[in-house]
């Protein structure tokens, strides 16, 4: 009896197994959403081959920042256009890579390509900014009131994670906070900053060279850095935003840097950065828009289209003058393929035509759209995109 | 006298031992009821907020207010993971015989020494592995590919258990079987499944647990579908453990929410496999 | 080779074919992993092994990478996971195996399965969740205060994420397989030893004695094989560690492994040139590591197994 109990088990699993296969080889349409509308999913193979009613999916990867924006866009628009579209979340060179391997149809880059990349790819491959992100100045000082903000200059910032600064009563830290002289306690500060490598530390080194280039040199920046309050001061890492916003909410007298939606919903205390203009500013849309209007404003050259050389955009866009300019923004970008097989050269045309209008309206909690400046640069691919 | 001294020194080493043991085995045991008990509290919560429907629908937007569901993860979690689970099973098992039955062989041996070597392999590594072949060749990746992937990843799981399985056997049946003329297959077929077949199907059930449950080769191989159900064996799709990674670490409270609630389904359906594997087998009796 | 008989070689004949192909696949695999990592060992050669760095930059002649800290972190973190999961699974093995009674010894290792099968990303999840700010607060924090002397316990323990959360959550994981080794070696052990040690009066703890002590060379064995299984963990130290390139003895320190540096830096690897290759010659190297571990540990499985015979 036993015995064939077992068999029996084991023939099940290899039915279910096999039942599997064959399910799978039959593909069937999706039923329909929960929302009402109805996507149709047909199934295409990623570059080659034509789809039956000229309905194909649209697939994409890379940056993990950019995921829960794309996650909702991706629905959206699969629900109103009835083209699904898919995002997977992999980072920025994961996603890069299989962009450029033809696994997906577009990536997704916290970074523009470097300008040995752009020199490969150039005429080739499209860049389109589509939302801006923005870097918050997390801290953990109890003493502190909700009510008040505290204030950093990105020479402290920079003096913090070098490990010079080393106490949060530090006269450079204190003259910039007059009123907060008595909570400012004689505490050690524990610099907190990414492990893993990502955009956001990419932006976050850019700016701290940018506005305090002797004393945050240039070989400090990139995606990973060598943190030198590691070594001589109290420095920790935190893998990936949540990581670091999970050490900075458990260790008081801690700072660490995060993207601004992870600051918002965590409810974590951020300061103000001092600007360009020397104004003390907190992150919010106003702000944040604000600095990228600026920026464009400032007379630096910006690129024209989607073809041009992007990068040293995420420099040029740190600092923004104007008084009530935030100084750490960037922007994520979007890459495409100049040619895509004729079916679904329209799809990805109509994809990148939404998400530059209406898409922008619909942006979620630490995502801001990007100003009508460069929705026209970006709209600019709809002529550029071709099928073949 | 003295001997009673050394039989009260027996008896108290032996209680000392035995309490030890059993503490370290509760120890062991802990963190297992710990994790248990809180994703089931929290999972509890959020299946009775998201009723039946987690099962059927697509999961939410960040924006959304209603929890929606894993359909797609599931879906794909049962497919990759049974192919994966019929390769690994059936290419270990195979082997697990060849290197009991043949020990000594100077094959057996590679072959053992390769299997075990397979967890070597970081399961990240794995799933590079097969990026870089069977996706870039496919041009896309698909529920194939990461079947591929949790295939390798599951087979020295398989292999171990199959062997240690075989092994479990004791030397008297072996010798039995073969005393009677029974040729090798015979004596496996009647003789061994029924003896091992505890550890067998235990063996097959941790493979399966251990291939429902693992993230890193999937994720640059199975893709993250969450607007359609399935597209296809040859296309994207997704899976428990890959939602549970991304949607734990995202910002947005709906997403841990239902990264809890899958967590939930997914320890439930493991913890389910276990108590039917065990209640169609009972213990063998020696 | 030698067989017993024709339908024997005849029946290994037929079984190769299946059993040869993950020989194929370990070799495609090394060889794909040893292409990939080409362009890291051309440039950097031996120091790929010997330094401490991480210098990514979109120049590619300003990189430099040097592997040496996840190196020693992944054999660090291995004997220190090993080192507690080993009294573990000896006890859990004895236990369920020889010593409870029927139905209790069931629901253990009923449980012992369960815990085979946690998906990793649970672990993981509760060890960095959970348990790195537990154990800071009850065990490091104390254990730094009063005993910093020893070099193992002399750092001050900042997040909790260190190399001994990452051991003792990689430990309990991989109980269950460790614990099925010491079972296995526990069941090779012919009857009538058990039975003799019974009959003349042994007492659990005799027993116990005896039986570990014939099992010693099979339990070292078990350690390598558990050692090679841990090496390659990535999401539970990827998540549980800190993932910081010092090399230090403190315990208490965050640390890196190999896998978990492949998990962090994977993500952007493919932004420059020789970052991606030091990965595969990362992940090539722990293969080789694990080859020759699991090599060794077999062959003393095997010489212990004939020697029970």
């Amino acid at each position: 009896m036993e015995k064939r109990a077992v068999t029996l088990a084991v023939i099940g699993l290899f039915v279910l197994a096999a039942v599997a296969v064959v399910l799978g080889f039959i593909s069937f349409k999706t039923p329909e959403a929960p929302s009402g509308t109805k996507p149709e999913v047909m199934s295409s193979t990623a570059t080659t081959s034509a789809t039956s009613a000229g309905k194909v999916a649209i697939s994409g990867a890379g940056a993990t920042f950019l995921a829960p924006q794309m996650f909702e866009w991706a629905r959206i628009y699969t629900q109103t256009k009835g083209v699904v579209v898919e995002y997977q979340s992999v980072g920025s060179g994961a996603g890069r890579d299989m962009f450029f391997r033809n696994v997906t149809h577009f990536g997704a880059s916290d970074v523009p390509l470097s300008k040995e990349l752009y020199e490969k790819y150039r005429g080739r491959v499209l860049q389109i900014p589509v939302v801006i992100g923005s870097i918050a100045i997390v801290y953990n000082i109890p003493e502190i009131p909700e009510n008040t903000n505290l204030c950093l200059s990105g020479d402290v910032i920079a003096l913090i994670y070098k490990g010079e600064i080393k106490r949060w009563d530090d006269e450079r830290i204190l003259s910039d906070n007059p009123s907060l002289k008595n909570y400012l306690l004689g505490k050690e500060i524990v610099a907190v900053h990414r492990s893993d490598s990502s955009g956001t530390t990419g932006a976050f080194t850019i700016y701290l060279n940018k506005v305090a280039p002797n004393i945050w040199t240039k070989d400090l920046v990139g995606l990973t850095v060598d943190w030198p309050a590691d070594k001589v001061a109290k420095g920790v890492g935190g893998k990936g935003n949540e990581g670091v916003t999970q050490v900075v909410q458990t260790t008081p007298y801690s700072i660490g840097y995060v993207e601004l939606n992870y600051a918002l919903l965590n409810k974590l205390r951020m300061a103000a950065v001092k600007n360009a203009d020397g104004y003390c500013v907190v992150p919010n849309e106003t702000t944040i828009v604000n600095a990228v209007k600026s920026a464009f404003k400032s007379g630096l050259a910006f690129p024209q289209t989607p073809l041009d050389d992007w990068s040293d955009v995420p420099q040029k866009l740190m600092n923004a003058p104007g008084r009530d300019s935030y100084p750490i923004v960037s922007f994520s970008f979007l890459l495409f393929w100049r040619e895509y097989p004729k079916e679904l050269a329209g799809a990805i045309k109509d994809f990148i035509n939404w998400l530059n209008t209406e898409g922008q309206g619909k942006t979620i909690v630490g995502y801001l759209p990007i100003p009508e400046e460069v929705r026209e640069i970006n709209l600019k691919a709809l002529q550029i995109i071709e099928g073949r | 006298m003295s001997e009673l001294r050394y039989l009260r020194l027996r008896k108290l080493k032996n209680a000392l031992m035995l309490t030890l043991m059993l503490t370290l085995a509760f120890l062991t045991f802990l963190p297992l009821l710990l994790i248990i008990g809180s994703i089931t509290l929290e999972g509890i919560k959020v299946l009775l907020k998201a009723g039946v429907s987690f099962f059927a629908s697509l999961p939410p937007k960040p924006t959304d207010v209603s929890l929606g569901g894993i359909a797609p993860a599931l879906i794909g979690s049962l497919i990759s993971s049974s192919i994966a689970l019929s390769i690994a099973a059936s290419i270990a098992f195979i082997s697990a015989f060849l290197t009991t039955e043949f020990p000594n062989n100077v094959i057996s041996r590679v072959v053992e020494v390769v299997f075990r070597s397979f967890s070597g392999i970081p399961s990240l590594a794995v799933g590079m592995f097969v990026y870089s072949t069977v996706v870039v060749f496919m041009r896309t990746q698909s529920l194939i590919a990461g079947a591929v992937a949790l295939s390798i990843v599951g087979m020295p799981y398989a292999y171990v258990y199959f062997t240690s399985a075989l092994r479990s056997i004791p030397e008297e049946y072996r010798e039995a079987a073969m005393s009677l003329g029974m040729s090798r297959l015979k004596a496996l077929r009647y003789v061994y499944l029924g003896i091992s077949r505890k550890y067998l199907l235990s063996g097959l059930l941790i493979t399966f647990a251990k291939i429902i449950g693992d993230t890193a080769p999937l994720l640059f191989t199975i893709g993250f579908v969450t607007n359609a159900y399935f597209m296809g064996l040859d296309k994207p799709s997704n899976a428990l453990p890959l939602l549970i990674f991304i949607y734990a670490l995202s910002p947005y409270e709906i997403y841990h929410s239902v990264a809890l609630g899958a967590a939930f389904i997914l320890l439930v359906t493991l913890i389910a496999l276990f108590e039917i594997a065990h209640a169609v087998v009972k213990e063998v009796r020696l | 080779m030698f067989f017993k008989s024709k339908p024997d070689k005849i029946l290994f004949i037929s079984l190769l074919p299946f059993s040869l192909t993950s020989l194929a696949l370990i070799v495609y695999i090394a060889l794909t992993l040893g292409w990939e990592a080409r362009e890291a060992f051309l440039r950097f050669g031996v120091k790929l092994f010997t330094e401490n760095v991480w210098r990514v930059s979109e120049i590619p002649e300003y990189e430099s990478y040097g592997l040496l800290s996840p190196l020693v972190g992944s054999i660090y973190v291995s004997i220190t996971s090993v080192l507690i999961a080993l009294p573990l699974s000896i006890s859990l093995a004895f236990t369920s195996a020889e010593f409870l009674p029927k139905n209790l010894s069931k629901i253990v290792s009923h449980l012992t399965d369960v815990m085979g099968g946690v998906p990793t990303v649970i672990y993981g999840l509760w060890g960095s969740l959970f348990l790195a700010p537990v154990l800071r607060d009850v065990f490091m924090i104390p254990l730094n205060r009063y005993l910093w002397f020893i070099p193992l316990f002399s750092c001050t323990p900042l997040t909790g994420h260190s190399i001994l959360t990452a051991s003792v959550v990689l430990a309990v994981a991989s109980v269950p397989y460790m614990t099925s080794l010491v079972r296995e070696g526990l069941a090779m052990i012919p009857f009538k030893y058990k039975e003799a040690l019974y009959s003349i009066g042994a007492m659990r703890y005799e027993y116990f004695k005896v039986l570990t002590g014939m099992l010693k060379p099979y339990i070292v064995a078990a350690t390598l094989l558990g050692f090679s299984r841990v090496l390659g963990e990535t999401t539970i130290v990827a998540l549980t560690i800190g993932n910081s390139l010092k090399i230090s003895l403190c315990v208490f320190e965050p640390g890196s492994t190999i896998p978990s540096l492949i998990a962090n830096q994977f993500e952007s690897a493919g932004l420059y040139k020789y970052a991606l290759p030091t990965l595969f010659a990362g992940s090539l190297v722990l293969l080789l590591i694990c080859l020759t571990l699991t090599y060794v540990g077999i062959q003393i499985t095997y010489k212990w197994r004939e020697s029970m015979l």
